[in-house]
């Protein structure tokens, strides 16, 4: 059957998009996985419900699409809800699509999409700004308007960032001090380091690089956003055309891998093939993406056993340590037991399960900033099993994970007892 | 697909603020786009509600059922939304009451095995919070990863354990409900009186709305075996099942797939199940010491029955495997199509071949094709149809075939639903299963507790014209005051003349003891002391109520089979007396005849395992002292002679009945009985 026939003209071109979101036969299995269903009870914020609004605006049935927007946005794209699902629906990747239709007619749209296209694309500018706003939050600017109600005022969003973000780098990325041996079959790699790691966590960014180092031949190139924060937007453009400067960077380095300290980037950057439907080039370019854990894995074997200076926990025991699963990695892509692999191989580390480990911390880019409320109730989840499982430390490998559950920690005045860290922080030397 | 209208009755911005104001602004929903996901369920029909609330306290229930009360809205009740019947689908713009905020385990307590659940709380996170505790709550619909426990309450939700441990209203204790005009009630079936608990289970939230309930929990079994046996045709694979419960060995699940479907399996989960059978068997068995005895009892009834393979799983991971295979029934086909009807009928466990066999020709006579997989225990078949609603012509032939294929079930004796409801879906079907005369005793009841129709209209009964001149009424007038009458025919003549005269009846053997001093005339049931019929393959036994029940265990003892009611005066009187037994009567009971005072003869349930077509109404007459209706006949589970267990009186003292169960009880009789021609004892009076 040809079901474009059902499709709106304006909508022709969302066909494949169509095709899947009318596999929903509205069974409503995907709701308990759904952190935003468990923490509203409301459909309207389920997968389900998701479903059907997208449905029902590509079939015309709902004429002003910018109402459901809030239906869409409120997904964390966690895809938790796929994997739950018999007919694999991908809501959460619906979703740029959705939002893109959604925000389809916003007079501030254009100006977003331009300012986002410019910022992504050039590190520079990027890093100017963020420096700059990184500055007058030291010297207590966003604190004193916070205090007076006015960054509120000027935008919820800021008001949210500015608790958030705890530490404030001077210096962003990383250097590297050079192994100064051959190692002999080193795989070639390329580092590609995200931007939340990049300009928040420097550190965790100079931990991923030093190990890169260590054990591999590997190259520091500069590179541009990997396009999640575009397609998030629902600017399915930008994300593409990211995707196509990236590819384009790193194929002239010939790396065997791409290494990625951040598992969200590294979770669009393995689907860049299907982002581009399908361009050989691009299919190559995923293939070889490596999240940071399944580096470590590989590498686990060549004495990383050997070095953790975190390994001593509470009374000469050993450290009791649990891991995060990011959303992109774990439920997006498949991937839990490289990290499961090198922690369990550790015989330093008391490494334990923590219940619904992949489950979404509700951190998911900038969404913590625009639903702090939903966020927050998500968040509340895996802080209470983080708590149920004992950890002294809690180990992941994405910005957004790293930045909001230590958000939750702080909160709740576990962040003395509780730390969360990046993979690589934890095995650095 | 069929949208229903929203009435014309605006929906006025007063209102809405009111609802905000008792559950907060965040916890009401209006914008069209947030109503039109409410419209659905897992079913195919729509209708879009006027707003959405999110109660989060019995009290908030209490305020919005009442402000819709006193402003003549209708109003549903409405959970996960995983329902396959169009149950929640909110008619006539009625406003949807979703307590999926109140979704607290109250308490546990481990010693007497129960637990008090908030309504919202979904099946699956129940099960979970239990397993530390070594127990678990029986009910495993399909759903069970969704569905609330308010919805299982709502439909009597069954799934494959029910054969052993039996449907939800076996396992609700007790329930808070707020009645359609917002008062709240608690209701236990340890009280006096009528089983007014177990009536409300499966009245798919047109009663009222559970806002609390107290769940009867089971311990973990110890052992667990389970077995995939093949079978070249699924007549042997039914005479399996037969066999199996012939001996005595009730299974925890005895689950049936059909060819079609193992091959939807195979193509996409690769449990191993084998492709070339014409039916496999998923049988489990549990208990608490070593189950090597049935499982031997199981393989060699399996040999007899020409079984082709027998496979026990060895450990935890292989019998997930052969669960996997089970459960992935469902998904292998939904994943082919947007659409896949799922029909549930029930049939007397011996007819499924034959119901196979007619839902086959259906199939193939409207071109459709069509796999079934059977809880084949409990009798209860879901054939499943592929389908896509945009295609309206094809949705139209599905919905037909589905509606055929159950009239196949109620024509060999079975039923519309055994465990989905009947809802929007269905109620028509309602005609083919029941008498104008039973529909309108439905209609009554729910007259009776919601006279103004708000609470989930347009469900499950469906509408009846009453006969003009149905029969020529009796005139004639009795002079004696005795009456023992031996036909349905001669005690309506009865019935009628005393309602006509002003006469208060009182009922012999109906455990009346003490109304019979306030009534005019005596009625025995005496003469009534027939077995009706003994269907010894399926397991029942219709009896009249006149029968000694030790003349009935005499009697099913030529069939070495008998029936778990304690010995001791007639089944009427058992019936209708203090319920003390245990096993629970009113868990023995499958259907129930009774005739109102008007002389209706009303048919409930029926003889196959598990039913939730109509109310469950049977559980108004136990308790009743024969106060609503005259017993007729009723049927029962009946069991092999040797099986281990027997009724016995219950140690524990009947509660007295409470106010609130007094008041609904009066609104029921007064609609049912409203000459007062059955004579009442002292404590229904209040």
């Amino acid at each position: 059957m040809d079901s474009s026939q059902y499709l709106l003209p304006k909508y022709r071109h969302l066909k494949k998009e169509y095709d899947a979101v009318t596999q929903c036969n509205r069974c409503g299995f995907c709701e308990t996985v759904c952190p935003t269903y468990v923490a509203s009870g409301k459909e309207t914020l389920s997968p389900r419900g998701r479903n059907q609004a997208l449905r029902q605006i590509l079939e015309g049935k709902l004429d002003k699409p910018h109402n459901a927007l809030e239906i869409f946005t409120t997904c964390l794209t966690c895809h938790a809800c796929t994997n739950a699902c018999f007919s694999q629906v991908p809501v959460g990747k619906l979703m740029a699509e959705a939002r893109n239709i959604a925000t389809a007619n916003d007079a501030s749209r254009p100006l977003m999409f331009a300012v986002m296209r410019v910022t992504l694309k050039r590190r520079k500018i990027l890093s100017t700004l963020l420096w700059i706003s990184f500055f007058f939050k030291r010297i207590g600017v966003s604190a004193l308007l916070n205090k007076l109600g006015i960054l509120g005022l000027i935008s919820q969003e800021l008001e949210a960032g500015d608790e958030l973000v705890h530490q404030t780098p001077w210096k962003f990325g990383a250097s590297v001090t050079p192994r100064g041996k051959a190692l002999p079959n080193a795989k070639k790699t390329a580092y590609f380091s995200g931007c939340g790691i990049h300009y928040l966590y420097p550190d965790a960014s100079k931990a991923c690089a030093q190990t890169l180092e260590q054990f591999s031949d590997a190259q520091f190139p500069n590179h541009s956003c990997c396009g999640l924060p575009a397609q998030s937007q629902g600017d399915v453009e930008g994300a593409k055309e990211l995707a196509k400067k990236n590819i384009e960077q790193f194929s002239k380095l010939e790396a065997d891998w791409i290494v990625v300290n951040d598992g969200s980037c590294a979770g669009i950057m393995k689907n860049y093939g299907e982002l581009l439907n399908g361009d050989p080039k691009a299919i190559e370019f995923s293939s070889k993406i490596k999240t940071f854990s399944e580096f470590l894995s590989s590498v686990k074997e060549m004495g990383l056993n050997d070095f953790s200076h975190h390994a001593a926990g509470k009374g000469g025991q050993k450290v009791r340590v649990v891991y995060h699963d990011p959303c992109q990695v774990g439920n997006g892509q498949n991937i839990y037991e490289p990290a499961r692999s090198v922690l369990k191989g550790n015989m330093s580390v008391h490494f334990s399960e923590m219940e619904e480990a992949n489950a979404c911390c509700g951190g998911a880019g900038t969404y913590c900033v625009k639903h702090p409320r939903l966020a927050e109730d998500v968040l509340e989840r895996k802080i209470e099993n983080i708590v149920k499982s004992g950890a002294e430390i809690i180990l992941t490998e994405a910005s957004s994970c790293l930045l909001h559950v230590e958000y939750g920690l702080r909160k709740k005045g576990l962040g003395q007892k509780i730390r969360i860290m990046h993979l690589a922080q934890f095995f650095e030397k | 697909m069929t949208t229903h209208q929203l009435s014309s009755k605006s929906f006025d911005s007063t209102l809405l603020r009111s609802f905000q104001t008792i559950v907060g602004e965040r916890n009401v929903l209006h914008d069209d786009v947030d109503l039109v996901l409410y419209s659905y369920d897992a079913a195919i029909d729509r209708a879009k509600p006027s707003c959405v609330v999110f109660p989060s306290s019995t009290e908030q229930i209490s305020s919005i059922v009442k402000l819709c009360h006193q402003n003549k809205i209708p109003f549903v009740a409405r959970g996960a939304g995983t329902n396959l019947c169009g149950g929640t689908i909110p008619l006539r713009g009625a406003v949807v009451i979703a307590p999926t905020r109140m979704k607290r385990l109250l308490s546990i307590d481990p010693q007497k095995r129960i637990a008090i659940v908030e309504p919202g709380m979904p099946n699956l996170f129940l099960k979970k919070a239990l397993e530390p505790y070594g127990l678990h709550y029986a009910p495993d619909p399909a759903s069970q990863k969704a569905c609330t426990i308010g919805g299982n309450i709502g439909t009597n939700a069954g799934g494959p354990h029910c054969l052993k441990y039996g449907v939800t209203s076996q396992h609700v204790l007790a329930l808070e409900v707020v009645l359609p005009n917002g008062e709240v009630v608690n209701l236990n079936i340890e009280e006096d009186g009528p089983d007014l608990t177990g009536f409300m289970v499966g009245s798919e939230g047109t009663l009222g709305i559970v806002a609390q309930a107290t769940l009867n929990l089971v311990p973990i079994p110890k052992f667990v075996e389970t077995m995939l046996v093949s079978f070249p045709s699924l007549e042997s694979a039914i005479q399996t099942v037969t066999d199996i419960i012939s001996t005595g060995i009730i299974p925890a699940t005895l689950e049936a797939m059909d060819k079609l479907t193992v091959q939807a399996v195979e193509g996409f989960i690769h449990a191993g199940y084998p492709t070339d059978a014409e039916a496999i068997l998923l049988i489990e068995v549990d208990g608490d010491s070593d189950l090597k005895d049935q499982v031997d009892a199981i393989r060699k009834i399996c040999a007899q029955n020409q079984s082709m393979e027998f496979r026990l799983a060895q450990n935890e991971r292989e019998r997930e495997k052969l669960w996997e295979g089970r459960r992935g029934s469902y998904p292998s086909l939904a994943r082919l199509a947007p659409n896949v009807l799922v029909e549930d009928g029930c049939v007397p466990r011996n007819k499924l071949p034959e119901a196979l066999k007619k839902i086959r020709e259906i199939a193939k006579k409207h071109g459709i094709s069509v796999s079934l997989i059977f809880h084949a225990g409990d009798g209860n078949l879901h054939p499943q149809i592929l389908f896509d609603e945009r295609d309206e012509q094809q949705t139209k032939v599905v919905k037909a075939a589905g509606h055929e294929m159950l009239k196949t079930c109620v024509d060999l004796g079975g039923s519309i639903s055994g465990e989905h409801g009947i809802g929007i879906d269905k109620r028509e079907a309602m005609r083919w299963l029941f008498s104008p005369e039973t529909l309108q005793f439905f209609q009554r009841i729910k007259n009776s507790l919601d006279p103004e129709n708000l609470c989930n209209p347009e469900k499950l009964i469906p509408t009846v014209e009453v006969p003009a001149n149905r029969d020529e009424i009796s005139k004639i007038k009795f002079s004696q005051s005795e009456f023992s009458p031996q036909s349905d025919a001669e005690l309506k003549t009865i019935l009628q003349s005393a309602g006509g005269s002003k006469k208060r009846v009182s009922i012999l053997g109906s455990g009346a003891h003490g109304s019979a001093s306030v009534a005019d005339w005596t009625i025995s049931s005496a003469r009534m002391n027939k077995i009706v019929e003994h269907d010894v393959e399926n397991f029942t036994v219709t009896v009249q109520a006149g029968m000694e029940i030790a003349d009935l265990q005499k009697e099913l003892a030529g069939k070495n089979q008998k029936v778990l009611v304690e010995s001791k005066g007639t089944l009427g009187g058992a019936i209708a007396g203090p319920q003390v037994q245990l096993p629970r009567l009113r868990d023995q009971i499958l259907g129930m005849t009774v005739m109102t005072a008007d002389g209706a003869r009303v048919n409930l349930g029926g003889k196959v395992m598990k039913n939730v077509a109509g109310y469950d109404a049977a559980k108004l007459f136990l308790g009743s002292r024969g106060t609503l209706g005259f017993v007729l006949s009723a049927t029962l589970r009946t069991y092999p002679a040797h099986y281990d267990s027997q009724a016995g009186s219950s140690p524990s003292q009947k509660r007295p009945i409470s106010n609130s169960s007094v008041r609904i009880y009066r609104k029921i009789k007064s609609t049912l009985d409203p000459a007062d021609t059955f004579a009442e004892p002292e404590f229904l009076k209040a």
